[in-house]
Formats: C-alpha cells, structure tokens, sequence
C-alpha cells in the first residue's frame, strides 16, 4: 500500500516537472522501500528504449539489433543490474515510415523511465529525431546512423563506424597492393556522394587516384555499362545496398581485372546470396567482424561471448542459395548497452548527464566488449576508432564463404 | 406469305423489359414470328429497335419477360450460344472486322461451327458464288471494302453460322439507293429462295412495307401498333410518321 | 561503347518485350493497361530461384512449374481485375484495380522471401558465347532468342488459330465478337492467362542474369509500358520493336553518357515517338469506344 501511494506520488511529481517544461532528474536517492541493493535504490527498473524496423523488409536490423542488445541486458540482470536495477528492453517498431520512427523517439524521449535509446535507424531519421533527444536530454547510442557527425551533441553516440575510417582502411589496404586508381559505382545519394568526396580528398595521401563515379538508378537491370567504363580502375568502390552486388555479378561478367571494395554493408550474406560467385575477392572495411573467420581462437574474447551467446539463444541466418551464415545479431548494438551499463556504473548514477559525461570518458578494452572494438569515445562521441576498423576479403571454398582479415600490418 | 404453319413460332418475345443501366429502353414488348416470315420492326430514334434485336441475340439481359426461340426458352443463355442455336444478327453499322481480310471475317461468322469443317467450307464457298464480289476481295483486309461491299460482307458473315433467323439493323443506313435496292434483292433471294426468317429494323419504311409481311410499330419501348404489311402502309398514322418522310420511288 | 553494350541492351530490351506483350494481350481484348504484369515477371523468377538455387531441380522442372504457376495467376489476376472493374462501373476502376493486384503480389513475394534481395539462380547454360570478337552470356543470348520465339509464336497463333482470330475479334469489339459466337469472357480469362504465363517466362529467363528483387514488380511493369507505347498498344509486333528500343536506348545512352541520361533519352524518345506516330510505331489510331 506504502509502496503503490509512493509511486502515485512520484509519478505525480514527474508530471508536474515535466508540465512546468523541465526535465526531471531521475537523481533521486531517497532509499525507497523497494530494497535494491545497489547505488541506483529507489528505481527498480531501468528501461532501453529500441526505434527499429521489426517488420518489413529491413526486419532483419531490428530483431539483429534487439537480440544483441537482449543478450547484454540479460548479462547485466544477471550480474545484478545496473546498480541493483534490473535492466528491460523496450521497442517500438516503426518499419521504414519516419513518421513513425520520429513519433516513436519523440515517446521515448519523453518517458522517464526510458534511460537510452537505441535508434532510429538509418541516417535521415535520426536527424530528425536528435534535437528532440536534446531537448530530453535523453542519453542515445546509434548502432546504424553512417552520416552526419556527434561532437556537437550532448547525449548522443554512434557505434559504428565511420564512413571516413571505412574509406582510409580501403585505401590503405589498396597502397599495400600497389593499387593507383579507384572507381565508384554507386546511388547518386548523401553516402554515394560522401565516398566520392572522401575518396577524392583522402585518395591522394595513400597515393590512389579517384577516376569515375559512376551513380547508379533503382532500375538498372545491370552495371555492366559503369563497369566497363571503369575497366582500366585498379578498384571499384561498390553500394553497401543490393545494388553493390549488381556490380559484382557485372564485374564477373565484364571480367573487370582489379578489386572490388566497399563499406561494412558488404559484410551482409545477402551480397552473396545476390551475387553468388561474383563476391569472392571483394574487400570491405568494417568493425571487427571476425564471424566468418573459421578460427575462432583467434576472436576477440569478449566477441567470442557475445556471439556465442547469439548463437545459442537465436541462432544463425543462413542464406536459403549460398549457405553462408551470419549470427542473428549485431554487436555493435550490444555495444550501445555495454557501454551505458559500464558508464552508469562508473557514474554510479542513472542521471543522463552524468551518464553522457561517463560515456564520453570511458575507455573500454577490445576483449571485453561485445564488438570486440575499444570503446572510447572522447569529445567526438564516436564509440570506434580507425584501429577497430579492418579489412576483409570475401572468399569461397568447398566448405562455403568465409573471410580473411587482409588489414594491411601498421 | 401468310401466318406459319407450324405450330411452334420461330421466335417469340414475351412481355419483354430491359433497360441500359437505369434507363427505360423495352416495355412490355410481346414479338412473334413464324418460320419463314419476314417481319419489319418499325419506329422512330430511340424507340428501342435496335435494343429489341440486342435483347434476342443476348448482348443484352431483360430485365422481365421470355425470349423463346423454335420453342426453346433462350431468355438465360449467353448471347455467345445463342449463335449457333440458330440466330443470325447483322448489327447496326456493319461492324465487320478491319484488319481481318474478307474471308477471315466470314469464317468467324462460322466460330460457333468451327469445328464442322467441311460444313463451313461448302457455306463459305456458296456465299462467295452468291456474294461474288466477296469472292474477288476475298484477301483483302475488310477495312478496305466500300461501305456496299462492307454491308454484303456483314449480311454474309451473319449468314456463315447458318441461321434460321437472319436479324438486320438497318442495313442501308449510309448506302446508296442503289446498292440499298441490290442489298435488298439478296435479302429478298434468302427469304423466298431458302425460306430464310428475317426481322429487319429499318428507316426506309416504305420498302422495308414492300418486303415484309407483317410488321411491328415500337415507340418509346412500346409495341403500339401491329399488323400485316399491307395493313400498316394504309394506317394513317404510319403514312403520316413515316411514309411520308420515306424518299419517294 | 561496344558491341557487349549492344547485346546487352537487347538482352533487358528482350525482357522488356515480353512484358509489354503480356501487356498487350491483356490490353487488346479488355482494354485494361494491366499495372499487375509485372509481378509475373517476379513470378517467374522467384519460382525458377526456388526451384533451381533453392530445392536444386534444374530447368525443365522450373519451366513446367513456372508455367503451372503463372497459370494460376492469370486467372486469379482475371477475377481480381475483372470483377470490380465490372462491379463498378467506372469507367477508370482497373486503374485501381490493377494496382491494388500489383500492391497485393508484391506484398505476398515481399513476405515470402524476406530476406533475399534478388531472385537470382544459376544460369540454365553457364559461360558465354564469343561473337565478332566480343562475348555474350549464354543465358543473355538464349533470352533474346526466347523472346523472338515468344512473339514469334504468339503472332502465328493470333493470325493462323481459329480462337486467335477470335481475340482480335474481340479486341475490336466485344459485341460483334459475341454475334461471332466467340465466348467473349473466356477469351479474356484466356488472354490474362496467356499474359502471365508470356511474362512469367521472362522472369524464368532473365532471373540469373539481372537482379529481379521481390518487390520489384511495378518497376518492369512501367518499363514494358514505355516499350508497349513506343511500339503500339496492344500490337505484339510493336512490344517486341519497342522493347528492343527500350533497352538498347537506355543501355547505349548509359553506357554513352551516364545513368540518368538514360532514362532521360527513353522517356525523349518516348516523346518523340508519340509526336509523330501518335499511336506509337505499330499501333493503329484508337477509335472511341
């Protein structure tokens, strides 16, 4: 009875806050009846709030995204929670609508039980959705926003990486294989034309020349035409979208002689299942992405738990034509919880901006997390750095596809 | 010719409404003809001739009323049937095919007979010895035909599926007096050569009167007057509606 | 720009041929521009991608369920055109109605293979041809081929077969075709059937070469309009010219110039074309109806 009229009270108390146009500070100490053990007495639960597509075609993100993220918080509430509050998930499917994915961050951003928010996907959402977190200063941590900066943000992060570090890790990977010239044959959209400005820009200092970009339409049946004119390149930057496996099934055809690159999209078994054969060779830079690396003695230790346990609780996907096989999760998700956890607990507080302030400031191993990447994200709130970033080839033999970490040493 | 012999008249409407969507076009329309007659549907535009021929050959449900043909009641079977049941219709601007040539149209007059391959090949070789022009142009896309020519080709294409009954509406609408005078010597041949039955809408009620035996006065979907040739060319409200406005000959 | 990007072009022109015939053998009995025939095309390809990558039954097995399906589907796409078009009585509802069958398909391949972006299986010949020099896939060759043979085929049998007289009768006009005695509304089930099953067989060939997503229905269907009105509507001839002239057009421009470009030099061409042959290359002057 004591604890339902406290509750009522408290809940009544954030109303009035949040009437008066202040956020709440969900600092409260009072030790409450509840009898959680830890410093964070008085909440009983703390709420990650997920903006994903769990239907429709992009499903896949979603659920990849809330099982990684389920592992950790079950890892957490395991270990007690975070200081003594047990850790839930909720999520908000908004398929590929904005509008949906806006009013659904816009919720969270306002529920103070919520304490992070993962989401919304996809670069063009997320900037619509930031000034309103701001504003909340609700702490939020994205697994899938390529474009656009965080240092000018308080409470926002990206785990993932950077366009910029994919494009330095290809090209040095192309300086280590004596490779002068590059194409790009990709959309004529915000990521097409940030490659091409990157690949220009940074191209020289690896000694690599920018010689095309050819942009691509939804409707094209094939890129062999952009291939062809790009024959002479030593490397064709191709779409981390499907249509990156359009050119890599029009290089096969073609018999383009030089080496087909790419972002962390490519990393996707749907590029095989699409281009079949044609993706051997191909070489993409992403975050340690060590699954298809048959050795797993060589994973990253706190990569190999995350994995694992993805594997055992949902499995594999696996491609219906190729057999290639990808973990039903992403930990680059994880990640986003890992580090509040680890954050808050530094913190010892639940406040969003001391926890935004701790996340800034940590500095996580790569055996630890769940990506196998350092966190440390400073000033620029950006979890990874160019280090976590490797290269990786795409290759096929009588037991199926698997890669090679091809990072170029130093 | 007098009234059939046969007990059984070759085509009998009965009490007959329809309508195009919520438009009144038949009333109550009660037609008979015999075997071998050649009857005229008489009336002004819009008076629902053209309509009463659509409703025999199925291109349009009555809405009350039995459509009986040799004694069969045909009022529900779909008008694509009732071809080969023995109804022959030319409709109303000739509506032969363009791109088909001559004998293409006449061997779908055949479609309900086309399996009966020999059949179709002995009609269509008498139709062409009838039609002779038809012979000549016989692969020559029917676009091509003069407007006579064309009319020929819709009457013989009618003919191809054998009928008992052979349907006109207004076969010399936009043709000259002459080719109308030859049209209607074939149609005249059919009927007292072959006892062909013939129900023919026409303007020119004045030689459709002189053709016919009997005759039928629509007005307004409304069967208003009935009787012999001879008695509704002495009628004076005929005379005043329509023989007067007919071309004299 | 090669002689490879001129095969090529004929090779997606042969593709959009076979749409636009599909289009045109649902256009000329019915006079419906069917925005559903393109999801045969997905038909075709993602059975041939079940049969054939999936299930591993080779080519004459997916040809014999390809056309068993696609039968299927013109039928249902005749009662799902034809009923509410016939219901309703506007003279514009098969827009609707095409769509929402187009919208319906899409949604159920969508469903079905979810996570496949393209139905794409192993070549039905693998490896290539060489030609003047230059080399063609087998599979490119053996769809330009299909195509030629399709229409060839079709033609014929509208021009020699009874019951093909009996469709273009019809397409000039439904009522005289029934004083014919041609059973009108069986040859437009006929003609919808004879549609889906034509498309279907561009989906079986086209699927290992191009990439034919679930959901990419609507994009052929619009592809084989532009060729249908640049040969003609409803001419099976002028489907095969403008298709071709869809391809090869958009493929040499491309390859020429850039991705945009050609697109934009189908849809001038498409302009032009219809400045000057009003009812496109083949087609004749539409009469009012």
């Amino acid at each position: 009875m004591l604890k339902r009229s406290l509750r009522f009270a408290a809940a009544a108390a954030v109303l009035v806050v949040a009437a008066a146009g202040c956020s709440s500070k969900e600092d409260r100490r009072t030790p409450g009846p509840s009898g959680s053990a830890g410093w964070s007495a008085g909440t009983d639960e703390v709420q990650i709030g997920l903006v994903a597509p769990m239907t429709g075609p992009f499903a896949v993100l979603g659920v990849s995204q809330q099982n990684s993220m389920q592992v950790v918080v079950d890892q957490i509430n395991a270990a007690g929670g975070i200081g003594g509050a047990k850790v839930k998930i909720v999520t908000r499917d908004v398929g590929l609508d904005p509008a949906k994915a806006v009013a659904a961050a816009t919720e969270l951003a306002g529920d103070q039980r919520i304490k992070l928010v993962v989401g919304p996907s996809i670069t063009a959402f997320y900037n619509a959705a930031k000034a309103t977190y701001e504003q909340n200063k609700k702490v939020n941590c994205q697994p899938a926003v390529a474009g656009g900066t965080f240092n000018d943000l308080t409470y926002g992060f990206r785990s993932q990486d950077r366009l910029t570090d994919d494009v330095e890790r290809i090209l040095q990977y192309l300086k280590s294989k004596n490779i002068t010239t590059i194409g790009e044959v990709y959309e004529g959209d915000d990521t097409g034309k940030q490659v091409n400005d990157l690949l220009k820009s940074k191209g020289p200092q690896y000694g690599v020349q920018l010689v095309g970009y050819e942009q691509t339409r939804t409707d094209d049946q094939t890129h062999l035409p952009y291939v062809q004119k790009l024959a002479s390149a030593g490397a064709i930057w191709i779409s981390s979208n499907v249509s990156g496996a359009k050119t890599m099934a029009a290089a096969a055809e073609a018999k383009y002689k030089g080496v087909l690159v790419g972002g962390s999209g490519v990393q996707n078994i749907s590029f095989l299942e699409a281009a079949g054969d044609a993706a051997a060779g191909t070489v993409f830079a992403a975050p340690n992405y060590q699954f298809p690396i048959r050795d797993r003695a060589t994973w990253k230790a706190g990569y190999k738990t995350h994995t694992e346990a993805i594997e055992a609780k949902y499995g594999v996907n696996t491609g219906p034509k190729t057999g290639a096989k990808s973990p039903k999760g992403t930990a680059i998700a994880a990640d986003c919880v890992y580090a509040y956890w680890k954050a808050a607990d530094a913190a010892k507080s639940l406040d969003s901006a001391k926890v935004a302030a701790a996340i800034a400031d940590l500095s996580l191993p790569d055996t630890e997390t769940p990506s196998g990447c350092a966190i440390k994200p400073g000033a620029e709130h950006e979890f990874y750095t160019l280090a976590c970033i490797r290269a990786y080839m795409w290759q096929k033999d009588g037991q199926g596809w698997f890669t090679a970490d091809v990072t170029p040493a130093g | 010719m007098t009234h059939p012999r046969t007990t059984e008249p070759l085509l009998e409407l009965r009490g007959v409404s329809a309508a195009y969507g919520g438009v009144r076009a038949l009333q109550d329309v009660d037609i008979v003809l015999g075997e071998g007659e050649f009857v005229v549907l008489l009336g002004p535009n819009g008076a629902g001739k053209t309509t009463t021929l659509r409703t025999v050959s199925g291109l349009l449900q009555p809405t009350s009323g039995s459509i009986r043909l040799q004694g069969r009641t045909i009022t529900r079977v779909p008008g694509w049937r009732r071809t080969g049941l023995g109804l022959g219709h030319v409709p109303e601007g000739r509506q032969i095919f363009p791109d088909h040539t001559v004998e293409e149209n006449l061997r779908l007059g055949a479609f309900a007979h086309r399996r009966a391959r020999e059949r179709t090949q002995r009609t269509l070789a008498e139709l062409l010895e009838l039609f002779p022009v038809l012979g000549e142009r016989r692969n020559q896309p029917a676009g091509t035909l003069s407007g006579g020519e064309a009319q020929m080709l819709a009457v013989a294409r009618a003919l191809m599926s054998e009928p008992r009954l052979l349907m006109l509406d207004e076969p010399s609408l936009g043709l000259a007096p002459i080719k109308t005078a030859e049209l209607f010597g074939y149609v005249q041949r059919l009927h007292s050569e072959r006892g062909l039955a013939v129900l023919l809408v026409e303007q020119e009620a004045l030689t459709a009167l002189r053709l016919a035996d009997r005759g039928y006065v629509l007005e307004r979907g409304r069967v208003v007057l009935a009787g012999s040739a001879q008695q509704l060319r002495d009628d004076p409200r005929v005379q005043a509606a329509y023989l007067g406005a007919a071309p004299t000959t | 720009m090669s002689i490879d990007v001129v095969l090529d072009g004929l090779f997606s022109g042969a593709a959009y041929a076979l749409v636009a015939l599909g289009l045109a053998v649902v256009f000329q009995p019915t006079r419906i521009m069917n925005f559903a025939q393109g999801e045969a095309l997905v038909l075709g390809a993602a059975v041939s991608y079940q049969v054939v990558a999936l299930w591993k039954l080779g080519w004459l097995v997916a040809l014999v369920m390809v056309v068993a399906t696609s039968i299927v589907l013109g039928l249902l796409m005749e009662r799902l055109v034809i009923l509410p078009v016939r219901l309703s009585g506007s003279r514009y509802a098969w827009i609707i109605a095409t769509l929402a069958v187009a919208l319906v398909f899409q949604s159920l391949f969508t469903l079905a293979y979810i996570d496949v972006p393209a139905l794409r299986p192993a070549p039905m010949i693998g490896g290539q041809v060489s030609f003047l020099g230059n080399h063609i896939d087998w599979q490119e060759l053996l769809t330009i081929l299909a195509a030629l043979a399709v229409m060839i085929a079709y033609d014929l049998f509208l021009r020699r077969s009874a019951y093909g007289q009996a469709v273009r009768a019809a397409s000039h006009s439904a009522d005289t075709a029934v004083l014919m005695g041609i059973p009108v509304q069986r040859v437009v089930m006929m003609s919808f059937v004879i549609g889906a099953v034509i498309t279907a067989l561009a989906g079986l060939f086209v699927a290992p070469v191009i990439f034919v997503a679930p959901a990419s229905g609507l994009l052929f269907t619009i592809k084989g309009f532009t060729a249908a009105v640049i040969g003609g509507v409803g001419s099976p001839r002028g489907a095969l010219l403008g298709g071709f002239l869809v391809g090869l057009l958009d493929t040499v421009v491309r390859s020429a110039i850039s991705g945009t470009a050609g697109n934009f030099a189908v849809f001038a061409a498409l302009a032009v074309i219809l400045v000057v042959f009003p009812s496109g290359l083949f087609g004749k002057p539409m009469e009012a109806h």
